[in-house]
């Protein structure tokens, strides 16, 4: 069946929006890959070519006199959301079986753009509960627990704070372990905690890589090790990054307790 | 009391649902994977392997996820990001920069290559589940299309 030309410029956006929705949601490769070639396919053009890692994704079709005809999308900013990579793969596959109009696409892709993300007055105090719950499961106090929620409040704050700012995620991450450590060692200088060592763990299990470090994973075995790669070198930075922010915190906090007079107590 | 630690694994996932912007029933399903792992996890104490009980809780997290993916038409990715956490060595990157700050070189190479093992026990766990899950359904795949000829 051949195609008008609108008919094939409306399937290359329609395309390359699903696939830039599902990246930036924080989808596999494989899984972006296979529903952008899916949806291609169901609507006559299985010969395109689809590519893309966590950055960048390109789609090439031909149009009805056999041009090929490309679009590139940059995906600068990727936050993870898995209830929005659900909605998008169960609307892929609707796609492929039903195949029902463009417009209807869109209006359901509008539809899934309009869900919004949890609220932030959740969301921060939620990474203090997830510092609490670390905290204790790695064998904290009770009073551990508690200075855990201060800490673990501090990473979510100072990661809205820095997302406002649009700097890379090595910065963020660095403060916002430098931040959650010196709560979590002021704390047990008040006397409020009993374990700093417990609490700054705790804490951290708000960033630590294990996103990065799984779906490294599965990009690997899907075959995109490029983008297993990159995943696996941000996993490798996040680490780095808490390392080093903890570590400054750290060192700066004992430097300065040295300086200072003796509290008593 | 170190049952428990299941208690708070399920906690520690819970809250990972609203930072993964996870709803609905599946929050649920996620944590309990993640309670389920650390079971394991405990169970297998015995065994006094380390790696051998992050490689098997890992695997046991990845089945869970499959299975529970194949049952609610979602993808496995769902669950499995959330219910990895509580196994991911956020501790042992935390006490192998502190072990390097004091300058003790022994404890410091020790965690740092105990934390890596652990890394790799969870990667490897995933990967072997996946890769699994892939052959049968490729393998059904092959089988299908051989009654259609």
């Amino acid at each position: 069946m051949p195609s008008t030309d609108f008919e094939v410029h409306e399937l290359l956006n329609i395309s390359a929006a699903l696939g830039e929705r599902l990246l930036k949601s924080g989808a596999e490769i494989y899984r972006v890959e296979e529903s952008v070639g899916c949806l291609l396919s169901t609507y006559g053009h299985p010969d395109s070519a689809v590519f893309a890692i966590p950055s960048f994704l390109v789609i090439t079709i031909r149009d009805g006199q056999g041009q090929a005809l490309t679009q590139t999308v940059r995906i600068r900013q990727q936050e993870t959301d898995l209830y929005r990579v659900d909605m998008l793969n169960s609307l892929c596959r609707r796609i492929c079986r039903e195949k029902p109009p463009f417009s209807q696409i869109c209006r359901q892709l509008e539809k899934i753009d309009g869900i919004g993300h949890y609220p932030l007055w959740l969301r921060i105090p939620m990474a203090g509960i997830i510092g609490c719950a670390f905290a204790l499961f790695f064998g904290g106090s009770p009073r551990d627990g508690l200075c855990a929620v201060l800490s673990g409040t501090a990473i979510g704050a100072a990661g809205w704070f820095m997302s406002r700012f649009h700097v890379n995620l090595f910065i963020t991450d660095v403060l916002a372990a430098a931040a959650a450590t010196v709560l979590a060692l002021f704390s047990v200088t008040l006397g409020l905690g009993n374990n700093a060592d417990m609490i700054i763990a705790g804490a951290l299990m708000n960033l630590v890589p294990g996103v990065a470090l799984t779906n490294s994973m599965r990009d690997v075995i899907g075959g995109d090790i490029i983008a297993g790669l990159l995943k696996l070198a941000e996993a490798l930075m996040i680490a780095f990054a808490i390392a080093l922010g903890a570590g400054l915190a750290l060192t700066g906090y004992v430097r300065l307790l040295e300086v200072l007079p003796v509290c008593p107590g | 009391m170190s049952w428990l630690t299941v208690v708070y694994a399920f906690a520690g996932c819970l809250g990972f649902c609203f930072i993964f912007h996870l709803r609905g029933l599946s929050c649920m399903l996620a944590s309990l994977g993640g309670a389920l792992g650390q079971s394991v996890y405990l169970l297998l104490c015995p065994l006094r392997h380390e790696i051998a009980q992050y490689f098997i809780a890992a695997v046991t997290i990845a089945l869970y996820a499959e299975i529970m993916a194949r049952i609610n038409k979602k993808p496995a990715t769902c669950y499995i990001i959330i219910s990895v956490i509580p196994m991911v060595p956020g501790a042992g990157i935390y006490y192998t920069m502190k072990h390097c700050l004091e300058g003790s070189t022994g404890l410091f190479v020790q965690s740092g290559l105990h934390t890596l093992g652990i890394a790799g026990a969870l990667a490897m766990g995933i990967l072997s589940v996946i890769s699994l899950v892939r052959l049968l359904y490729a393998m059904r795949k092959r089988n299908r299309f051989n009654k259609i000829d």
